[in-house]
């Protein structure tokens, strides 16, 4: 009975999981210091979620030879980051140039997005941090909710409404925005308030858009729950890429049998 | 005032008695025959003066004349319990045999006693009520004594309430009458057994009935309220099946409806520790899971306690593709609610929580959202008083829906669906197994009870024939919990 692989919830291998990965967009419109941060807090409350291993496609940083990414994998088919005991709690893969390749396809939209998912087939949730004319461009008419960035600077809030305008009209996307407070003060709050209203205010003027706004703190540690309460939110509306028919089962129950070590 | 007899042979000769007594102002009050002549009865004209002086405070000082006469009355009331239980006490010494006897008779002397008195004075006399309560008690013997146990049951609510309070008359000792109150106990418990033993000879289907149920495991007061209406003349096959189908009507299921997981919803599962709640929700999980995908279900759990609570139904999520989250509190409950309002089912698992553990409410007022429908888990194995303390502590308004875990184990079913049955639980489905998602079925009412009366083994802790009346003894505990 012991050296048998069946389980009490070997039944649950039988599910088919159509959605192999979600695809959570996040949108760069050059406020890198902001948008790091965060990023960095949200892949932290998605890999505690235990969602599958996570990868993040960064589509500010081209690939090199010394750090291989996207492109390499497109190009040569090689898929270095299968999910492995021991490595980190996500990937980070540079991707500028292989989602620009993705882009230049001749078959955009979900299809190219289904073969991104292929290719990382052993990642649960994929992070796509990328330019708001690159995301835009690949993710066209998905119905997926990239994620923006404001802080408080004139710059970041102009650039931010630019690529919502581009992303919403151009596209067909439908952004989120998040707006960053310094600290919690009632003057930050306030500021960051008034800053999310404005934002809503010329997206219904100018563009008859219902704008849905976040307001989070620059620094998450004191405000735990709001980053899990985000991560919630973007993995709950992430969009679900398809994979092969052949691999439609869950995975991680038959990499629980297969990691099973006999003790004796 | 002076008021004088004179007597003599005849009426002239007597009032000149009187008027020698009186003088000329002698005032006859009567006057009549007697065997030796004549009595007259005088007084002197002074005195009517007097007595019309007197008159006014006289009439004012009436009611308190006549209270005097009620309390001296009242008195003698309350010092006649008080002499009746002294002659008990004396008559303690009496073997047990006599006294028996010996409290028939004062029952229904006392009865006769409580009848009269409320029939002729029930106007406000504080002191009646004592003895009245004392006759009472003394007539539950009587009660037991009646022919059938479906009368019995029946008379036994009303007078519950006065009844049962032990009244200590003013003059006996404690000690005594806790002697009475220990003695009457043993009186009626032996009365009670040899009902039950004539009862049997008289009714042997109806007792055997009893005894089946009360072995599959079924309390005697349900057993007791189907019997009741068992029909008359009928043959011992065909009661069975009476009794069998009267227990499927009123075991509640969901068989005419969706089951729960196509059904889908916000459920919180609740109940005490170890009854198998976070394998339940992972089954219910996997079954709307593989209906309706993954995408279709959201996991939530509220047990911070146990260690590896989150952990257990991460992992059941992982192997289905759903993420189950962690809510602290009940804005993080609700803000995830929100969050997974578009999924076609929530499942909320919580701490198990021990029926009179002082969490408990608070756990409970955190899943009182309107949206979320509370899915009371029930051990079938478990045994009756724990099932019974469970379903009353996780009580909650509304149609209240429960789910029967570890059928599998139960020795017998019959203290979980006697719950069921009196609390009016809807049944929800009934798990079966460890194995997730397939150990899971619907519940089936006919199926379930079929389960229930048949004995798999013989059990010491089955009741034999002469222990079921025993059955029926009402424990002190409980004529007191009938009291307050």
């Amino acid at each position: 009975m012991l050296d048998t692989s069946l389980n009490q919830g070997a039944g649950l291998h039988s599910i088919p999981c159509p959605a192999l990965a979600r695809v959570i967009a996040v949108a760069s419109h050059g406020d890198s210091q902001s948008e790091l941060p965060l990023l960095w807090n949200l892949c932290i409350a998605l890999a505690s979620m235990s969602t599958g291993p996570l990868a993040v496609l960064d589509g500010t940083t081209p690939e090199s030879i010394e750090h291989p990414g996207l492109s390499h994998f497109l190009e040569d088919g090689h898929k270095p980051y299968e999910s492995r005991c021991g490595q980190p709690a996500w990937d980070v893969i540079p991707a500028a140039r292989g989602l620009e390749k993705l882009c230049q396809q001749p078959r955009l939209g979900m299809q190219a997005l289904n073969n991104l998912g292929n290719l990382l087939r052993s990642h649960g949730t994929i992070v796509m941090y990328a330019p708001a004319d690159l995301l835009g461009t690949l993710m066209a008419d998905s119905g997926a909710h990239p994620l923006l960035l404001v802080s408080s600077t004139r710059t970041s809030r102009v650039t931010a409404y630019q690529s919502l305008k581009r992303m919403l009209l151009n596209c067909g996307l439908r952004p989120t925005i998040a707006t960053m407070v310094v600290d919690s003060r009632q003057s930050a709050l306030n500021a960051g308030q008034a800053l999310s209203n404005n934002l809503q205010d010329c997206a219904m003027y100018f563009l008859g858009y219902k704008l849905d706004v976040i307001t989070l703190p620059v620094d998450p540690d004191s405000f735990p729950n709001d980053m899990n309460r985000l991560a919630v939110r973007l993995l709950e509306s992430a969009l679900s890429l398809q994979r092969n028919a052949s691999e439609m089962f869950c995975s991680a129950g038959h990499n629980t049998t297969q990691n099973m070590v006999r003790s004796h | 005032m002076n008021i004088q007899r004179f007597t003599a042979p005849t009426s002239r000769e007597a009032l000149a008695k009187a008027r020698l007594a009186f003088g000329d102002g002698t005032l006859i009050l009567s006057n009549r025959p007697t065997a030796s002549g004549v009595e007259v009865v005088a007084t002197a004209e002074d005195a009517l003066a007097a007595l019309d002086q007197t008159d006014t405070q006289r009439r004012a000082n009436a009611p308190v004349a006549e209270a005097r006469r009620q309390t001296s009355q009242v008195n003698s009331l309350v010092q006649d319990p008080q002499n009746g239980v002294e002659e008990d006490a004396a008559l303690l010494a009496m073997s047990t045999l006599s006294f028996q006897d010996y409290v028939r008779e004062r029952m229904l002397r006392r009865r006769h006693e409580a009848l009269n008195s409320t029939a002729s004075a029930t106007e406000a006399s504080p002191p009646t009520p004592k003895p009245a309560s004392f006759a009472e008690k003394t007539q539950a013997p009587r009660q037991w004594s009646a022919p059938s146990a479906a009368k019995k049951a029946a008379a036994r609510p009303a007078p519950a309430s006065s009844a049962t309070e032990p009244v200590v008359a003013p003059g006996v000792s404690t000690g005594v009458a806790e002697e009475l109150q220990s003695m009457r106990a043993m009186i009626e418990e032996r009365f009670n057994t040899l009902n039950w033993l004539g009862q049997a000879r008289q009714h042997p289907i109806q007792s055997g009935l009893m005894l089946k149920l009360i072995r599959a495991g079924y309390s005697p007061t349900l057993a007791r309220s189907i019997l009741e209406k068992l029909p008359e003349d009928t043959g011992a096959p065909e009661s069975m099946r009476w009794v069998m189908d009267v227990l499927e009507r009123n075991l509640r299921t969901d068989a005419g409806k969706r089951p729960l997981y196509e059904e889908g919803g916000v459920y919180a599962l609740v109940g005490s520790t170890g009854v198998g709640k976070t394998t339940t929700a992972a089954k219910l999980a996997g079954l709307c899971a593989q209906k309706y995908g993954p995408a279709s279900v959201g996991l939530i759990t509220l047990d911070t306690f146990r260690i590896g609570a989150h952990e257990q139904l991460r992992s059941y999520g992982r192997m289905m593709g759903i993420v189950a989250h962690l809510a602290h509190d009940r804005a993080a409950l609700q803000d995830l609610l929100g969050l997974l309002a578009g999924k076609k089912m929530v499942l909320v698992d919580t701490m198990g929580i021990a029926p009179r553990d002082p969490r408990k409410k608070d756990m409970l007022d955190l899943l009182a959202l309107p949206s979320v429908n509370r899915l009371l888990v029930l051990n079938a194995g478990g045994q009756g008083d724990m099932l019974e303390d469970v379903v009353t502590s996780f009580k909650s308004s509304g149609i209240q829906q429960a789910v029967l875990s570890k059928i599998d184990e139960a020795v017998k079913l019959g203290p979980a669906l006697d719950a069921t049955i009196r609390h009016q639980l809807v049944l929800r489905g009934i798990a079966n197994g460890q194995r997730v998602p397939e150990d899971w079925e619907a519940a089936d009412a006919g199926a379930l009870v079929r389960a229930s009366m048949r004995a798999p083994t013989k059990s010491v802790f089955d009741p034999v024939a002469s222990d079921i009346g025993f059955y029926f003894t009402e424990s002190t505990i409980q004529r007191q919990a009938q009291a307050r």
